[in-house]
């Protein structure tokens, strides 16, 4: 993808995205079946641009997302540059995933996000991990994620690999 | 040729004139019945004068109805533009009509707390879904601090959990780290309420009751209750005012359910939240007091 195409990815991520995820999804949908834009912008980051946007993205995603929680400062900043890494490191070990192993690899991303998030606020005492908890919080998470994550990829993908195949 | 016709002419025109004349002269041979000559002209004339002035009528009517249709269907464009607007506006004034509501009751709370408070609008709710939190418009520069209770006028909402300059992190009392001192109004029963109920065990306590309680993530729990207080379903549950942040008496929510078990020295008291924190747009930082100084 081209750099302007960086660009605004970037723009998205670091003017947008925070603002949506505070003050306008939590009027289109209930808290837990929103998306983690920043999860997502990540994601896409970092699969497309590979480990160095991914990780500087999730760095500052992660900044934002500290300031606008509640939580310790630092678990997002800790967690989202994670999810840049891995997401890169898996696309380049596997380079032609197809978009059905791409949507794999986000709902393993998602799981693994929450669940991390989860034990991380667990271990810092912010909550309290409990297994209907749990599942109540995570499962429409997940759901949204993937939907959400999975349609991204799914725009964002595509007319690549057409142009590709034509 | 041309002789003959004018003398034909001067012939007709003479004629003529001498009619017209004897007709003003002898005005009453109009009285008079048609001759046999004249009924058929003049039956023949009248019918055909009715036939044009009825198509004469109808082409002035049809055109006179096209022109009023055009300007009926102009003005029938403009006054559904105006209704449109007007609903707008209508739109906007109750809007308007429903913040001025909300925020005289927002200054009626004010007045009534009586301590030093700052009015607050919702930015958002927390970034991530594992807490309960809002954003505010206020800050440390409109001098909130990290404790402060926040209320609305329907009751408690929580307290300021993060601070910057120019907004506030106002963690719920639904969240896991709310702690507010409470009571219960009836019996003046004092507690201490805690956000952040177990789900599994509102769940068990739902299928072994059979209760229709609220969701866990909208309970908050009042603890250390001597299991021989007098507390009962439906009890509400106000501010006791001890710890100073938050002024005595504002309403916390209702008791929903009481466990007493012998084996336990305090009770398990529910308590469903008086506020809908979905709707809530202004809110009230309620500081704390500022400390007297000591008398010398």
């Amino acid at each position: 993808m081209s750099r302007s195409g960086l660009w605004l990815l970037a723009g998205f991520g670091l003017v947008l995205a925070v603002p949506l995820q505070v003050g306008v999804l939590p009027h289109l949908m209930p808290g837990r079946w929103a998306p983690n834009l920043g999860v997502l912008t990540v994601f896409l980051a970092a699969l497309r641009y590979g480990e160095g946007p991914g990780v500087v993205f999730g760095l500052v995603m992660g900044l934002l997302y500290d300031r606008f929680t509640v939580g310790e400062v630092g678990l997002h900043l800790l967690l989202l540059p994670c999810v840049g890494a891995a997401t890169a490191a898996v696309r380049r070990l596997i380079p032609e995933l197809t978009l059905s192993g791409l949507l794999v690899l986000l709902m393993v991303v998602v799981v693994a996000t929450e669940l991390a998030a989860a034990g991380l606020f667990h271990m810092a005492g912010s909550i309290r991990l409990d297994g209907t908890l749990t599942a109540r919080q995570l499962l429409p998470a997940v759901v949204a994620n993937v939907l959400w994550g999975g349609l991204m990829v799914l725009l964002v993908e595509t007319p690549g690999r057409l142009a590709r195949r034509s | 040729m041309l002789h003959r016709r004018r003398r034909s002419a001067r012939w007709i025109l003479a004629v003529l004139a001498t009619a017209v004349v004897l007709f003003f002269l002898f005005p009453q041979t109009r009285n008079r019945p048609l001759s046999l000559l004249e009924a058929p002209v003049v039956w023949t004339a009248s019918r055909i004068t009715e036939l044009a002035a009825g198509v004469t009528g109808w082409v002035a009517g049809t055109w006179t109805e096209y022109v009023d249709l055009r300007r009926v269907r102009r003005r029938a464009d403009q006054l559904t533009a105006e209704r449109d607007a007007l609903e707008v506006a209508l739109a906007d004034a109750r809007e308007q009509a429903a913040r001025a509501d909300r925020l005289e009751a927002l200054l009626s709370l004010k007045e009534r707390v009586e301590r030093p408070a700052v009015p607050a609008r919702v930015l958002g709710t927390d970034a991530t879904h594992w807490f309960r939190s809002l954003l505010v418009d206020r800050g440390g520069f409109d001098g909130v601090t990290v404790g402060d209770g926040v209320i609305a006028p329907g009751g408690v909402v929580g307290r300021v959990a993060k601070v910057t300059h120019t907004t506030a992190q106002v963690l719920s009392l639904y969240d896991r780290g709310s702690v507010i001192p409470a009571r219960v109004q009836r019996s003046r029963q004092a507690g201490v309420l805690v956000g952040g109920v177990r789900p599994s065990a509102v769940d068990r306590l739902a299928a072994e009751e059979g209760a229709d309680l609220p969701p866990p993530e909208m309970l908050a729990e009042l603890k250390y209750l001597h299991r021989s207080a007098d507390v009962v379903v439906g009890d509400a549950v106000v501010t006791s005012g001890q710890e100073g942040r938050f002024p005595p008496g504002v309403p916390i929510g209702t008791v929903v359910r009481v466990v007493r078990t012998k084996t336990e020295t305090f009770l398990k008291v529910y308590v469903a939240p008086a506020l809908d924190f979905g709707t809530l747009e202004e809110v009230l930082v309620v500081h704390a007091l500022p400390e007297t100084p000591e008398a010398p």
